[in-house]
């Protein structure tokens, strides 16, 4: 059993519900850590972004925003607001709404994810930022 | 029955595509078309040169503009759908006959007129597929299907559910059941 962990994954994000899907990358690292069984474990280090498991189709990314958009305006009134550091209320809004983490297992040294499941990065914060998720993996490595 | 995909690819071509093509040009074939770097592949796949219309071929268009350098993705992606033995053509880009889609298009990118006299006319559809979700949103915003480009092997597949929802008839509610 190894563990490799504080593995970091740096995300240049636009902002405004940028979105990139993480999944090569993260079974990149599935490959060089040379874990054959067991799960990967992300943290994404943010208080306005999310991670997600889902199709990654334009139209399904276009239909989110437009829902999100609909619930959490991001031009609305925020009482973060008042705080008169940032203007980013409807990004923390929207990011406690989704996960900040995901396990994911590992056989045969792939990711055990659905046939459509991409491992989908998503930022809700006004503006661009350097973002990161840090990886974990746990498991038997290859002999 | 196999889904036939006629895809019409456009992009800027990066020099080791390009060398890769020309080493190739039994089977791509690049044209340039303009000064600015761009160019168009040119030809069709599996014997080469002008291939009647089939008016029965379903139809599935991709058009790749404005990118670079991983369109190496995209000629092995070509070849990938080869070797599995999908009719596979690429032709002139329509983007004169998609008027609409001129105002998508990034400043710069040639109209390409000539092209509009000899292309078929009988596009059943167009899909536009970027690595930018800018233009894919902006696409997808004015009723014009796309893909935001992410690798070619999930491309391959998106292209595959929207060929087989094409060759079906009327696009399925639920094609993928929801993964």
């Amino acid at each position: 059993m190894v563990a490799l962990t504080g593995i970091p994954l740096t995300i240049y994000s636009d902002g405004q519900y940028y979105s990139e899907v993480l999944t090569d990358r993260v079974q990149d690292a599935v490959v060089t850590g040379r874990i054959e069984t067991g799960y990967v474990h992300l943290l994404l280090q943010h208080t306005t972004s999310a991670l997600m498991l889902v199709e990654h189709e334009a139209g399904f990314i276009i239909d989110l925003k437009a829902v999100l958009e609909r619930v959490v305006p991001s031009d609305g009134e925020f009482h973060h607001h008042l705080r008169g550091i940032d203007k980013n209320g409807a990004g923390h809004v929207l990011s406690a709404l989704f996960n900040k983490t995901l396990s994911i297992p590992i056989a045969d040294g792939k990711m055990l994810l659905g046939t459509y499941q991409e491992v989908l990065f998503m930022d809700f914060q006004p503006e661009n930022a350097e973002r990161t998720v840090v990886m974990s993996l746990f498991g038997e490595t290859r002999e | 029955m196999k889904t036939s995909l006629r895809f019409y690819l456009y992009g800027t071509i990066a020099p080791d595509v390009r060398n890769l093509v020309a080493d190739d040009n039994s089977r791509l074939a690049l044209v340039p078309s303009s000064p600015t770097g761009l160019y168009l592949i040119d030809t069709c796949l599996r014997g080469g040169g002008e291939t009647p219309v089939d008016p029965h071929m379903q139809t599935v268009v991709a058009s790749l503009y404005g990118e670079q350098p991983s369109d190496i993705d995209l000629v092995q992606f070509v070849n990938d759908l080869c070797v599995e033995g999908a009719r596979v053509e690429v032709i002139m880009p329509p983007i004169p006959l998609l008027g609409e889609y001129r105002a998508i298009l990034p400043a710069g990118v040639p109209t390409f007129m000539e092209s509009e006299a000899t292309l078929p006319g009988r596009l059943d559809r167009f899909v536009l597929v970027s690595r930018q979700m800018s233009h894919v949103e902006r696409a997808i915003r004015q009723g014009v299907p796309a893909i935001h480009y992410q690798s070619a092997s999930r491309l391959k597949r998106e292209l595959a559910l929207r060929g087989s929802a094409l060759q079906s008839g009327a696009p399925r509610a639920y094609p993928d059941n929801g993964g």
